[in-house]
């Protein structure tokens, strides 16, 4: 049983990987070029990422009064766990959708993710009933922050940070350069330069 | 023989009447009383049988183990235009990574890695009874789960390493002292921490910790100490930005003094009141920010989010004092 799981996972890994290595959308003929080049990287799976926690950071200045913002682990529907290849994480769209506010009706067109009317620039492949996307370009569409924190033992953690996470720790800090969060977002796009 | 090491060194230090210890800045304080670190104790952290002061080890340490002593960004109680005002424990400009280590033995009574936080109940006592009603809170936090929660720890444990809650805030390791027990979520209780440094010559026997220490009457005269710390910088407060409040008892409203600068960030001013008066007085800082409300502190403490005077609230505390 275990290790149909871990085959399963495997073909998981292998498709997620084919169809979402490639971080930003491109032209159909351009999309199958890549996948075609991201292939042979993509079925080398014998390099396992060690487990990795997904959070969602919320702002609240009432229960952490030093940071003004608490984290969770965002649920995983289903038992459809966030996962990790090649140091881009995976996770259930519908998921994340909801955590970052988006809806729930998540599909797929094709490779390309629709989260309510808005058809996105984000691949996706659907497995065990549900669509997985890589987390941090998923959560860009909607404005969202993912922080990745790759020093802890144990695995990774990646952190969404909705807009209004950044908006506060952008509004809350005396010295915004040094957080690294805000300047990793503003790197994205997701804040504006400072004047 | 660990506790009686301690007290000796309390001894010494009550002893040395805090001039000796405190070198080179209290010299200027010469002549006033000998501080009563009790007092200071007395409404903060009431902790029975600690007899006057306590030497506390560093929050951090090299991969060797020796204790290291990271400049200061912000201080207990400093006012700040973020997150509470003022601030409940003091930041260290320490690494990504830093080891951290207890500031004396006890026990893990909360660490999360979601909450980047970790909380040791001290074992003030030395008795191995975890009975004292003492915590250390430190955040901001790379990792921890280091030791099992649950678990005694000494000084010579690595509980945790610092970092940036995530990315939420810049690198740094936060720390401070917790009286009560945590989870009545009191905010008035964080403890002032220069009473556990005052052999610390780095952190300037323990004043760099605390945005108001060492406040104390000596005769008419009122004295404090109040700076800032920008790591290894200290910012001295204008003139004008530290007032004594004063009045007699029975009275209602406070009237107010400006306090004098003299060095190290020392402040004094005179009671104005003839000998023999019973007085109440306290003492507030001001750290000077644009567009800021919230810019003042106080000693005896207040928290939180005090008002810039004393009179638009009756919940400030006091002390008290017979003119001499």
């Amino acid at each position: 049983m275990r290790d149909r799981v871990r085959s399963g996972w495997l073909a998981v890994c292998v498709a997620l990987a084919a169809a979402c290595t490639a971080p930003d959308p491109a032209p159909a003929g351009d999309r199958a070029r890549d996948a075609a080049a991201a292939a042979p990287a993509a079925a080398d799976t014998s390099r396992a990422d060690p487990p990795a926690v997904l959070l969602l950071a919320t702002v609240a200045p009432e229960i952490d009064e030093e940071s003004g913002i608490v984290s969770r682990e965002v649920e995983a529907p289903g038992g459809r766990a966030p996962l990790v290849r090649n140091d881009t994480m995976y996770a259930d769209a519908a998921a994340l959708a909801a955590v970052l506010g988006a809806g729930t009706s998540v599909s797929l067109e094709g490779d390309r993710v629709r989260v309510g009317n808005r058809l996105l620039g984000v691949r996706g492949l659907r497995e065990r009933g549900g669509v997985y996307v890589p987390v941090r370009d998923f959560a860009r569409e909607f404005g969202a922050y993912t922080y990745t924190d790759r020093s802890r033992e144990g695995g990774a953690v990646y952190t969404l940070y909705p807009r209004e996470a950044l908006l506060y720790l952008l509004a809350n800090r005396e010295r915004p350069d040094e957080v690294p969060v805000l300047r990793g977002a503003r790197e994205e796009g997701l804040l504006p330069e400072r004047p | 023989m660990r506790t009686a090491t301690r007290l000796l060194v309390g001894a010494a230090i009550i002893a040395a009447a805090g001039f000796l210890v405190r070198e080179p800045a209290r010299a200027a304080m010469a002549g006033r009383a000998t501080p009563d670190y009790s007092d200071a104790f007395r409404d903060y952290v009431p902790y029975t049988g600690m007899t006057s002061t306590i030497n506390a080890y560093s929050p951090t340490r090299n991969t060797s183990g020796v204790e290291t002593y990271f400049g200061v960004n912000s201080k207990w109680q400093q006012p700040r235009s973020v997150g509470t005002t003022p601030h409940q424990g003091t930041d260290l400009n320490t690494p990504m990574g830093t080891p951290v280590h207890p500031i004396d033995r006890g026990w893990i009574v909360y660490q999360s890695s979601t909450a980047y936080e970790l909380i040791i109940q001290l074992d003030w006592d030395y008795d191995n009874v975890q009975d004292d009603d003492v915590y250390v809170k430190y955040d901001h936090l790379q990792y921890v789960n280091f030791k099992p929660t649950g678990s005694f720890v000494t000084t010579a444990d690595k509980v945790a390493t610092s970092g940036s809650e995530g990315g939420t805030v810049p690198v740094h390791l936060h720390f401070g002292v917790l009286y009560p027990k945590f989870a009545t979520g009191t905010n008035g209780r964080w403890a002032v921490t220069e009473r556990l440094y005052t052999n610390v010559a780095d952190w300037n026997y323990g004043r760099d910790l605390d945005f108001i220490n060492y406040v104390e009457v000596a005769g008419s005269r009122v004295w404090a100490n109040a700076y800032t710390k920008d790591n290894t910088q200290t910012v001295h407060l204008p003139a004008g930005n530290v007032r004594l409040y004063h009045r007699r008892v029975g009275a209602t409203r406070w009237d107010s003094v400006t306090m004098t600068a003299a060095s190290h960030g020392d402040w004094y001013a005179d009671l104005p009141y003839p000998a023999g008066t019973q007085v109440q007085w306290l003492v507030q800082a001001r750290r000077p920010m644009s567009g800021e409300t919230h810019n003042s502190a106080y000693f005896p403490p207040r928290f939180k989010h005090p008002d810039n005077s004393p009179n638009v609230s009756a919940t400030f505390p006091y002390f008290t004092a017979t003119v001499q």
